[in-house]
């Protein structure tokens, strides 16, 4: 989703040589997490090819792919409520 | 738990988590200046390169009844703390790119509707798409132009047709505190939404 956050697994390791010259790229900016939609803005990649690498990535294992919270399931209540806090606490 | 040696750095990094709110509306309802204002980067825009199905080409019948469109949406970023991050991405306000709000709306903690109430028909649709498809809760904004509004919020849920439980404010969209009052009402509502609606299969 355009919201998800990547890292590069081993942010201290140099990319595969292998990889295609755009994947290389989204491997060295997510040494530093980013959302999907910010990797695809900052190396002006459309969103559906951001997302067709970044899974090639994932799937490789060179990029970790974070959890998103969607608020769908009750157990995810506690983090809306801290993400409430927290807007209170920045908008106050 | 916070520990500082480098190799937990990577664990540490791996908690971080991230959501998202759709900003909707009609065009020109304020939806960026809100997200402007509530953001603390500056709005990036993003293309996305959507398929639609063409309408009125009846002039060739060989080819697909698909072209590919590229869309231009705009995002904001708040960092609620280390772990968390939230999106507020600003749907295009076009009627003809409604059909990527799916995309965008999928895996959302809820929306929120921007409404200029000097061109409220230009905010029906977004009423009527949420309305419809009740997957994410949403709330209404009422954008207050030149700082007054020509209708009450019930004159508004009444023309909108918006549901009794849906909240209705108003505020101004280049305010950043009035601005993050609309996120807080949102999440308040999604969070009370959760609490009492049935669990879906």
């Amino acid at each position: 989703m355009v919201q998800t956050l990547v890292s590069t697994s081993e942010p201290g390791q140099d990319p595969p040589g292998t990889l295609m010259p755009e994947s290389i790229n989204i491997y060295k900016l997510c040494r530093e997490t980013r959302s999907l939609a910010e990797v695809s803005a900052e190396l002006n990649i459309p969103l559906g090819v951001t997302q067709v690498l970044v899974s090639d990535l994932a799937e490789q294992d060179l990029v970790y792919i974070h959890p998103t919270i969607t608020g769908s399931s009750p157990s995810e209540n506690q983090v809306l409520e801290r993400a409430l806090r927290g807007l209170e606490r920045l908008f106050q | 738990m916070v520990s500082n040696d480098f190799s937990s750095d990577k664990r540490s990094n791996r908690k971080k988590m991230s959501s998202k709110i759709v900003i909707a509306g009609g065009f020109g309802a304020g939806k960026t200046t809100l997200v402007h204002s509530v953001s603390e980067i500056p709005p990036v825009t993003t293309e996305a390169i959507m398929t639609e199905a063409s309408i009125g080409h009846d002039d060739n019948s060989i080819t697909p009844d698909k072209t590919t469109t590229t869309v231009a949406m705009d995002f904001g970023r708040i960092t609620i703390d280390e772990e968390l991050v939230m999106y507020m991405f600003g749907t295009p306000g076009q009627a003809r790119f409604w059909f990527m709000w799916d995309d965008l709306v999928r895996g959302a903690v809820g929306a929120v509707v921007v409404v200029d109430c000097r061109r409220l028909a230009d905010s029906f649709d977004a009423v009527d798409y949420f309305e419809t498809n009740k997957r994410i809760p949403y709330i209404v904004a009422l954008n207050k132009f030149e700082g007054h509004l020509d209708y009450t919020s019930e004159q508004v849920r009444e023309a909108l047709e918006v549901s009794p439980e849906v909240p209705i404010i108003d505020f101004d969209a280049r305010n950043r505190l009035s601005g993050g009052e609309v996120l807080k009402t949102l999440l308040r509502y999604a969070l009370e939404h959760n609490r009492t609606s049935e669990p879906v299969a």
